[in-house]
């Protein structure tokens, strides 16, 4: 009995997880590029009270044994690296990546990776990001510049009021093997960690690296409808492991009870 | 006493058992790969649990590096202790770019670990895994996932994470009929309401048999009274 209650506690618990991690995606459904996470969950250790192929008194041998599960625990929460949808916002240092691809940022003396592409000047004339942190490697726009073009390939280009370049540039891209494994660090920015390997440099439209749309920001990847449905799920998962508690408590009660 | 106190005892016991494989199987709703576990009751002092190895429901995640089976077998995986096997196709890469559980362990394939490029690989029903380098032509054969089945008389013994191995080392066959989904999970394959028709018949049949423990210890409690009371 104390073995079923532990075991549905085990339940509510990874349902627990799972229902903040679907609360996280649902806040972050408007936040420009925001990936989804999702959290894994494994199975507990069995408890082999017999093992599978012991031998029963009777010279036969047990086909499969008694094993009982211990219950659920959560293994991981997994970033979900696909495609947001985009939003044309027509200004014209706003980027969306199509396809892989981070854009770096310095962030104090940190490397930082994002995919939120809502740049803009500092008062030095830097492309940064919208916390002021300038993107790598730095871009200067010079005074007097009256348009920016970015084309797919990442090739920047400023020009003045007679249609003249003032500076041309390339901007870079940056991959992981496995994105999924970043480290999260809030406000939009990611790290590489031993699990997502080293970054590759490229630029747009490289092999394997996307392509850059200007005037445009990648919306999170969030399916509202998809995180409700997953939300219902685990909220009934959750009640079904309460009800499980419920039983095994009524049952201890009534073991207790056998004593009048 | 009689015996028939000590029966209805073991039997109260075997359904608190009964009750322990229903809360596993309903903690684990979210698994996915998991296969549910059943007891049987072979006479008062044997039951085994048995795994329900049944065809769990197909969710499409999107995610590249998910893979569901549908039909026979197991992805085999290198685990720290030895060979493991299971269905839980949540994939990823670790920073080698080989292609691992979410444990980090490696998936084999037919010659050995699985080395990409990139995760946004494609993976065919057949389990071929193709390196597409984001969006070229030149599409790579890497590996092909060795989906492996055991024999029908071969024991099999969970362990923890979603795994299983056979108890007597038994070489698993290649499997033949199964389809690998790429982009979806196989969730575990209970039935909610079938489980909670489960834990009330375990909770109900135990409420008998605490009934009948009672009855015992009435029956018990008159004898004594009525044969040590010479007045009786």
């Amino acid at each position: 009995m104390i073995r079923s209650l532990w075991t549905a506690a085990t339940g509510m618990a990874a349902q627990q997880m799972n229902m903040d991690v679907i609360a996280h995606n649902l806040a972050n459904a408007n936040t420009t590029g925001y990936k989804k996470s999702r959290a894994n969950f494994e199975d507990l250790m069995y408890q082999n009270l017999t093992p599978p192929g012991a031998e029963t008194s009777n010279n036969t041998r047990l086909l499969n044994g008694v094993q009982m599960g211990m219950g659920a625990k959560t293994v991981s929460v997994q970033k979900i690296h696909t495609q947001g949808s985009f939003t044309q916002t027509g200004n014209q240092l706003d980027l969306a990546v199509e396809g892989r691809g981070f854009f770096k940022v310095l962030r104090g003396t940190d490397e930082v990776y994002t995919r939120a592409g809502a740049f803009k000047m500092d008062q030095d004339g830097y492309i940064c990001d919208a916390e002021g942190n300038r993107l790598q490697p730095e871009i200067s726009i010079p005074k007097g510049a009256v348009a920016i073009n970015i084309d797919a390939g990442g090739n920047l280009t400023a020009v003045d009021q007679e249609g003249k370049a003032l500076v041309t540039q390339r901007l870079n891209l940056f991959d992981f093997p496995n994105p999924a494994g970043m480290i999260s660090l809030g406000r939009n920015y990611c790290m590489p960690t031993e699990a997502s390997g080293d970054s590759e440099t490229g630029q747009p439209g490289d092999d394997g690296f996307g392509t850059l749309l200007q005037g445009f920001l990648e919306n999170s990847n969030i399916n509202v409808v998809e995180e409700m449905v997953n939300m219902i799920v685990g909220q009934r998962a959750y009640e079904a492991n309460s009800k499980v508690i419920k039983a095994s408590d009524d049952m201890l009660q009534m073991a207790n009870n056998v004593k009048s | 006493m009689r015996i028939g106190i000590y029966g209805a005892s073991i039997a109260a016991m075997h359904q608190e058992k009964t009750m322990a494989v229903v809360a596993n199987n309903i903690a684990n709703a979210a698994t996915p790969g998991f296969k549910r576990e059943s007891v049987h009751f072979k006479d008062a002092l044997h039951q085994n649990t048995h795994t329900q190895m049944a065809q769990g429901r197909i969710q499409p995640t999107g995610n590249p590096l998910d893979i569901a089976l549908v039909g026979e077998g197991f992805l085999r995986v290198q685990a720290p202790e030895g060979i493991l096997y299971t269905r839980a196709g949540n994939l990823t890469l670790n920073s080698e770019k080989m292609i691992v559980t979410q444990q980090g362990w490696p998936v084999l394939g037919q010659n050995g670990p699985i080395r990409v490029e990139h995760s946004n690989v494609r993976i065919e029903k057949n389990g071929q895994i193709f390196d597409d380098r984001g969006k070229t032509e030149e599409q790579e054969l890497v590996g092909t996932l060795d989906v492996v089945k055991f024999s029908p008389q071969a024991r099999l013994e969970k362990v923890r994470g979603g795994y299983v191995k056979p108890v007597e080392d038994e070489a698993p066959l290649p499997a033949e009929q199964f389809t690998v989904e790429q982009g979806a999970l196989e969730e575990s394959n209970f039935n909610l309401v079938e489980e909670m028709a489960r834990m009330i018949e375990s909770s109900r049949v135990f409420e008998a048999y605490q009934k009948t423990i009672q009855v015992f210890e009435q029956q018990e409690a008159q004898l004594i009274n009525k044969l040590g009371n010479p007045n009786g």
